[in-house]
């Protein structure tokens, strides 16, 4: 199973529903750490963490919405689903435009949790994975020089123009030192064509 | 706003053009009129010079001639000396008619131009006294070379020198004069005379000179020197009379043959020269030394004209010259029609180009505009980006794409949330309840697939009758209320469903309401319920609209919520658990799925109780009450047959009272059910449950009476939380007390003779004093 490695957290003020969900979860084959306010799960989980989160929406100190805000503006990847005891309408939309997985009231069926944790995972796998992508993208930008780097940003922004001598009349430089600089982005970051190197990067712009 | 471009750019064009071909006309206009004027001013000169210098001979002959008298060379008393000296002189200028001389004693020697028989004769009159009528006369004719051809003699000559005009004048004057024009008698050609007198030492006159000067060849000069050009020049004398003109008989006023005499200008049949000239005759001539220019204008052909005068002694003649004003400036003035023409068509072209530049120039912003319009219709994706030739749009056309990943990033997450909802979703316009989007959840329950739905309103969906949800719909929102409502709606196979939904109004970043967002819930099964009872089931469900009560449950709800949670999960642990020993107790698990079944219970009643939350008070009003026991117990009759007990209802006549209507039938629910679970938990053969009403001064009183096990000591009633039922909550006497008591009544318990237990209420009768206030 998958969720070996995974783990659901759950952040609830009231220890009667954190423990006697994360039992329930746990005996249920998952992975479950709990804790019993925002503040210790962002002491203790890395913003990457394998998993989901589990977050009660209303509690003392900061409160599920400000946790996932801090999250979010933290990129962290951990997909949110929220649980309420007195959540409306509102709050629930405020949540999944935020981009909780799902927004359930209490008490709920577990196995509507159980169903979205499963949608949760997939959901921060892929975000994950695309994280990593960008971070190994821009990792690979950055071995490239200033001028490289100019190159590239003119690639990228003028994907219609990626001549040499369109780039070189664009920079002020001769077409033969745009071909090498061509050259060496394409050697470091590890594609054969321009194509390729717009298509590698062009979703990061 | 293109089209005004285009005309303003074109009209501004033609302006400019016509401006400058115009001021270059106006200003070569007046270079040509002042070059017309310059011509006839020339002309004028050219005629002054000629008229002077056909004068001229006449004066230097004559002044001559006095000179030689005068000096003694010449001997005026020898008439053949005379006549051999006139002779030269006639020789001389051709214009010279005849040249004579005349003294007192009547003695006259005449020299003229003749015909036959020689070209030239010679009169001699010897002295006669004066008023003689008739008197001696010898003629002689001679030929160019002075030769006598012939000689004739006459006795009754009647030629007077001294009453002659030019005799009188210089006897007058004792100095040279010009006689005024006339027509001479003999060759009938305008003519005049010009006289001098011939002085002695003491001053006193000797003898008069005269001459005659024919001046019809400067009509034929004035012809010539205007040929080309549609014009004239006239000689005129001071008083108007025309003594040359290119037509040389127009001059002459044939009226008298006899004596004609020179033609007036205001009479000349040349109708340019009468009215360029004709006002000199009605005002005379000015002082003025200069030339007087006129503009005039004779059918429809301008003219310019002008006067000048000969200045020579003794004499006031003027030159009249008139011209076409085509003359001059024809040719400008068709230069001028060319040029407007010229300046339009310019104007139409450098405006044609100039629109087809502006379109070329604009044409990329267009395509930009319709590309960022695509782009956040989302018919381009931002990774193609937005292009232009303009590094101004290319950066304005980056930030946007920018911006448009960064919204799809974003609803990526929401739509993601939207589709895996576990609950109907639909994003719904506010205004026209068109869906925008839809989930596969909301589709399953109507039956429509999403892009059908997509294309619909909310009032398709709705009943004929429930189209007021619709727009109760649309203004809730736009008030940004929250729209709670359950309705009944129609699925795409025409079967009715009751829906709960929930939407709030979401507005974009300027405020403006952009999409409601409504969660679907498919309450069909509880409606189903509710509508068997009938109208008070549907009543009832708008006691959850208490007010009071809703602030109750909404603290309960809170409360209980965490409690209620933690057991479900702690059962669910635990059935694990049990599972996992292997041959678990059976009535362990049966008792771990009761408590289940028991907190999922309580969790569906904290949820109903919570819709109370958003619910307003119902107002009071006076009701009959015995109709609403009669459909309350209806209501409960078919729970408690299951039980086998038996509802009665003792129906007694009853005054109206004042409530809420509804809320009581809750009370009365509640009580009525409270006493079917008792009954049910301890069954007894003939299980009964009696209603009775009793009616005091203000109040009515209802009572519920069972003949179950009655109420234990160690519960206290009431109190919220407080039970003695197995899957209750105590909750039911917590709410009927709180509404009673909001109805001005009163709720207590008492128990009954056999053991049972009976629960009475009071209600304010509406005929009493104060039972009609809300």
């Amino acid at each position: 199973m998958t969720s070996e490695s995974l783990v659901v957290f759950i952040v609830d003020d009231d220890e009667d529903v954190r423990i006697a969900l994360s039992r329930s979860l746990s005996k249920r084959g998952m992975r479950v750490e709990h804790f019993a306010d925002a503040q210790a799960f962002l002491n203790q989980v890395h913003e990457d963490a394998k998993g989901c989160l589990i977050l009660d929406y209303g509690m003392p100190g900061m409160d599920g919405l400000e946790l996932q805000d801090h999250l979010n503006r933290q990129g962290s990847t951990i997909p949110v689903i929220f649980i309420s005891g007195h959540g409306g309408i509102p709050e629930s939309v405020r949540a999944t435009k935020a981009g909780a997985i799902d927004f359930l009231e209490k008490p709920f069926d577990l196995a509507v949790l159980i169903e979205r944790i499963q949608a949760a995972f997939e959901v921060g796998a892929q975000l994950r994975s695309d994280k990593a992508r960008r971070k190994m993208l821009a990792d690979k930008r950055g071995l490239l020089t200033e001028r490289e780097e100019q190159v590239l940003q003119h690639i990228l922004t003028h994907p219609a123009r990626t001549s040499s001598k369109e780039i070189a009349a664009e920079l002020g430089i001769s077409p033969r030192t745009v071909e090498i600089h061509r050259g060496r982005i394409q050697q470091k970051v590890g594609v054969k064509t321009t194509i390729e190197l717009y298509e590698l990067f062009g979703q990061m712009q | 706003m293109r089209a005004t471009l285009a005309l303003c750019l074109g009209g501004l064009q033609f302006l400019a053009i016509l401006s400058v071909i115009l001021s270059t006309f106006v200003s070569s206009e007046d270079a040509l009129l002042r070059q017309s004027r310059n011509s006839l001013t020339e002309v004028s000169v050219n005629v002054i010079g000629q008229v002077k210098s056909f004068l001229n001979p006449a004066r230097q002959a004559l002044d001559a001639t006095r000179r030689l008298a005068e000096n003694d060379v010449l001997d005026i008393s020898d008439p053949a000396v005379l006549e051999s000296h006139f002779f030269q002189q006639l020789q001389v200028a051709p214009q010279l008619a005849g040249m004579y001389l005349a003294d007192e004693t009547g003695r006259f020697v005449y020299v003229m131009r003749s015909e036959e028989p020689g070209r030239y004769r010679t009169k001699f009159v010897p002295p006669f006294p004066p008023g003689t009528e008739e008197h001696p006369a010898d003629f002689q004719w001679r030929n160019d070379q002075f030769t006598l051809l012939e000689t004739t003699t006459t006795r009754t000559d009647t030629y007077e020198a001294r009453t002659r005009p030019w005799f009188r004048m210089v006897s007058e004057t004792k100095a040279p004069i010009w006689t005024e024009p006339y027509i001479f008698f003999t060759t009938r050609q305008p003519g005049l005379t010009y006289g001098v007198p011939i002085l002695d030492e003491d001053g006193d006159i000797r003898a008069i000179l005269g001459i005659d000067i024919q001046i019809d060849a400067l009509s034929g000069f004035l012809l010539d020197i205007w040929s080309e050009r549609r014009g004239a020049a006239l000689v005129l004398n001071e008083d108007g009379a025309v003594l040359a003109h290119p037509t040389l008989v127009l001059i002459r006023q044939e009226a008298h043959m006899e004596a004609p005499e020179l033609t007036r200008v205001d009479q000349i049949a040349d109708p340019i020269a009468q009215k360029a000239f004709g006002d000199v005759v009605q005002t005379g001539l000015s002082d003025a030394q200069g030339p007087v220019h006129t503009d005039f204008q004779l059918n429809g052909q301008d003219y310019v004209a002008m006067l000048i005068e000969v200045s020579e002694p003794g004499l006031r003649w003027l030159i009249g010259l008139y011209a076409a004003e085509d003359n001059f400036i024809g040719e400008i003035k068709k230069n001028r029609t060319q040029g407007v023409w010229i300046a339009l068509a310019i104007a139409i072209l450098t405006g044609a180009i100039g629109l087809a530049m502006a379109d070329r120039i604009y044409a990329p912003v267009r395509t930009f505009a319709s590309q960022s319009q695509q782009l956040s219709s989302g018919e381009i994706t931002p990774e193609e980006g937005l292009h232009s030739p303009y590094r101004e749009l290319e950066d304005t056309g980056a930030a946007l794409a920018q911006e448009v990943r960064q919204r799809q990033r974003f609803e990526t997450a929401y739509g993601r949330t939207f589709d895996l909802a576990s609950r109907g979703m639909a994003q719904i316009s506010p205004e026209t309840g068109r869906f925008q989007r839809v989930n596969e959840q909301l589709c399953d329950i109507m039956g429509y697939r999403p892009d059908e739905l997509e294309k619909m309103t909310l009032a398709d969906i709705l009943p004929e009758d429930g189209q007021q949800i619709a727009v109760k719909f649309r203004e809730t929102l736009l008030q940004d209320s929250e729209f709670i409502a359950e309705n009944q709606f129609i699925r795409k196979d025409g079967s009715p469903i009751w829906l709960r939904v929930n939407a709030i109004l979401i507005r974009d970043e300027n405020g403006v309401p952009d999409h409601a967002v409504a969660i679907v819930d498919d309450v069909s099964d509880r409606k189903k319920a509710e509508d068997e009872a009938g109208r008070l089931s549907r009543d009832l469900s708008h006691v959850a609209r208490v007010n009071l009560m809703g602030e109750m449950a909404s603290g309960l709800a809170h409360e209980l919520n965490q409690p209620l949670s933690a057991i479900s999960y702690n059962v669910d642990a635990a059935k694990i658990t049990l599972d996992e020993i292997g041959d678990p107790d059976p009535e362990l698990t049966e008792i771990l799925s009761d408590i289940d079944r028991q907190s999922r219970r309580a969790g569906d009643i904290i949820r109903a109780l919570r819709e109370v939350i958003r619910k307003d008070r119902g107002r009071q009003a006076p009701f009959e009450l015995n109709g609403l026991i009669r459909q309350t117990v209806s209501l409960m009759d078919s729970e408690a047959k299951i039980h086998e007990i038996k509802l009665h209802y003792d129906e007694t006549e009853l005054p109206f009272v004042t409530g809420n209507r509804t809320q009581i039938a809750q009370v009365l629910v509640n009580l009525l059910r409270n006493a079917i679970d008792a009954l049910a938990r301890d069954p007894i053969a003939g299980g009964r449950i009696a209603i009775t009403t009793r009616v005091t001064d203000e109040l009515v009183e209802v009572r519920v009476e069972d003949n179950g096990p009655g109420v234990s000591d160690d519960v206290t009633l009431f109190d919220t939380f407080d039970t003695q039922k197995a899957d209750g909550m105590g909750l039911g006497l917590s709410i009927c007390r709180t509404i009673i008591k909001a109805n001005d009544g009163t709720i207590w318990y008492e128990p009954t003779e056999t053991s049972g237990a009976r629960f009475c209420f009071t209600l304010r009768r509406s005929d009493q004093p104060g039972g009609e206030r809300e």
